[in-house]
């Protein structure tokens, strides 16, 4: 089923920056009254509109609020529902921290709360604790570029389909979906990646990565340690050679020297 | 990574504050304002180069190394090498303006090419008869990178549906407007002679350009959604989705034919309000 999502204005993201300081527990509880809640609350800290407009989306999202636990567990499922409701969106709309902030504090709300549940590490009345909530809600609710592949709640599930699209073509072993899998499966060798953004604009690259991760024997390459050996390999060898004038076969050989050893 | 002017190579590389080839040595670039082209959805970015390292120079003439620049955009993860002509000192090139956002980096740099084989020898005469074999793509020189910002686009103007494009084969005046129900935008083709007034309008005054360039066309797209049937939803382009949900937002669903005009005054903010309004303050002042 067809439906729309309300966008904020700028002012309407101000506020809820401002509510994300001041009130961060008013984001914790993702039902539907706490996102009406949400609203009265930034209607009162901000006269100018606080939408700027609406945003259609091709199906319906709203099986997403009924993930049942924490983590990352629905990731795979999520990222197709919300690219499908979603569509194609340029890079500059999903670069846009408006959107996802949209999505994250409104019709998303419950799915937020859920999958970002934050889990006080201290009493609840210390300091600290209300430094840390903010920081949580500002990682997961809010702010988007770079920092919101990882963190931010529907940035993430997006990012996750938008990179597959780019290393799918690439891959000699994993088709878009596959890759999917991969990525939302792997969540170690995904933030690991996410740590190198200069590689990341390079997809016949990632691709031929996650292709080595992929080769029978080659499992050890998922440990975090491991991931991130070979990454940095091949982030040094980028500062002083062209990824971009490197063709497959130099790409795939570049992926080879740099893995580290099997046993250590 | 990227190239980086701070790092250290295993040979020679030109670099600011580096004293690879001595004291009076020099590497720099200069960019361009970088110009924007909406309708073409693309970012016009200008680089010149001065070296003074014969060497250097000598290398650019034959092709062995070239100018270059890695462009980067960390919010959309974009990436792209930026390559001048062989022999050039300058690089003017277009890059998709959709895959940029925020804020982009560009590392200028010249790099041993691959035009001519897989790694050449580079002698150098600063260097005597020492030689290194130099693989393509490695740089000869780096710079200090330039970084310019990008308005993101809002989701939320209406305007933003349409694209103005040249077509040779239109005379006069006329614009022609395709309403593809299928297609990301609706076009507004107009002669190129009409395409730099309109444009010259959109600089001069936004309600003007609005009510001159959008006010038709909007009229057209509202008209195609009324005679649209419902066989063709499966195959809505985005222009047709975001437009219907503006006209959901203010609530101006059903449409209807006789007041289409209202439909898109309402929908771009009472353009002609606001210049009935801007004239009579002029005619007021003494």
């Amino acid at each position: 089923m067809k439906s729309n999502f309300r966008v904020l204005s700028d002012s309407g993201y101000s506020a809820l920056m401002t509510l994300a300081d001041e009130r961060p527990q008013l984001f914790m509880n993702g039902a539907s009254e706490n996102s009406d809640a949400l609203e009265t609350e930034m209607l009162k800290i901000e006269s100018e509109p606080i939408w700027s407009g609406v945003k259609p989306l091709s199906r319906s999202i709203d099986e997403l609020n009924e993930i049942g636990e924490s983590g990352p567990g629905a990731d795979y499922q999520h990222s197709k529902v919300l690219r499908e409701a979603l569509g194609d969106l340029e890079p500059q709309e999903y670069s846009d921290e408006l959107l996802w902030a949209s999505l994250n504090c409104f019709p998303l709300a419950k799915y937020t709360a859920v999958r970002w549940r934050y889990t006080p590490r201290r009493s609840s009345k210390s300091a600290r604790n209300v430094s840390e909530m903010r920081s949580f809600v500002q990682s997961h609710w809010l702010r988007c570029p770079s920092d919101g592949r990882r963190a931010n709640a529907s940035a993430r599930l997006y990012w996750l389909g938008e990179l597959s699209r780019r290393f799918a073509p690439e891959s000699s072993r994993l088709d878009e979906d596959e890759m999917l899998q991969f990525l939302s499966g792997n969540v170690n060798v995904y933030h690991q990646i996410l740590s190198r953004p200069y590689l990341l604009g390079v997809p016949a690259l990632m691709a031929k990565i996650i292709d080595a991760i992929c080769e029978p024997g080659n499992e050890y390459l998922k440990q975090t340690k491991n991931i991130s050996d070979l990454l940095m390999a091949i982030n040094i060898r980028a500062g002083a050679q062209s990824l971009d004038m490197m063709d497959e076969d130099e790409l795939k050989q570049l992926v080879r020297e740099s893995l580290p050893p099997k046993e250590r | 990574m990227r190239y980086s002017h701070k790092r250290n190579y295993p040979y020679p590389v030109l670099r600011p504050y580096s004293q690879d080839y001595g004291d009076t040595a020099l590497f720099s670039t200069e960019m361009g304002t970088p110009v924007v082209d909406v309708d073409a959805d693309e970012l016009v970015v200008s680089l010149n180069y001065k070296v003074n390292v014969n060497s250097l120079n000598e290398l650019l003439d034959t092709g062995s190394a070239v100018c270059a620049a890695m462009l980067y955009c960390p919010s959309t993860l974009f990436r792209t090498l930026l390559r001048a002509e062989v022999g050039q000192l300058g690089i003017n090139t277009k890059v998709p303006l959709s895959d940029l956002c925020n804020q982009v980096e560009i590392h200028p740099t010249i790099i041993a090419n691959d035009e001519f084989s897989h790694s050449f020898h580079g002698k150098l005469d600063e260097y005597g008869d020492r030689v290194w074999e130099i693989e393509r793509g490695k740089p000869l020189a780096a710079d200090q990178s330039w970084h310019f910002s990008l308005e993101p686009k809002k989701l939320e103007s209406t305007e933003s549906i349409f694209r103005l494009r040249r077509d040779e084969n239109i005379e006069g005046d006329e614009v022609r407007v395709d309403t593809d129900p299928g297609a990301r935008y609706v076009v507004i083709y107009a002669n190129p002679r009409t395409y730099e007034r309109l444009q010259a309008l959109r600089n001069q005054s936004v309600d003007l350009a609005i009510v001159s360039v959008y006010l038709g066309p909007l009229m057209e797209a509202l008209r195609m959604l009324i005679h649209m049937d419902d066989e063709y939803e499966d195959e809505e382009g985005p222009w047709v989705a975001s437009l219907r949900a503006k006209l959901s937002e203010f609530g101006l669903l059903p449409l209807d034919e006789s007041n289409l005009f209202q439909v898109a005054q309402e929908l771009l903010g009472y353009p002609y309000g606001r210049l009935i309004t801007i004239s009579s303050s002029r005619e007021d002042a003494p």
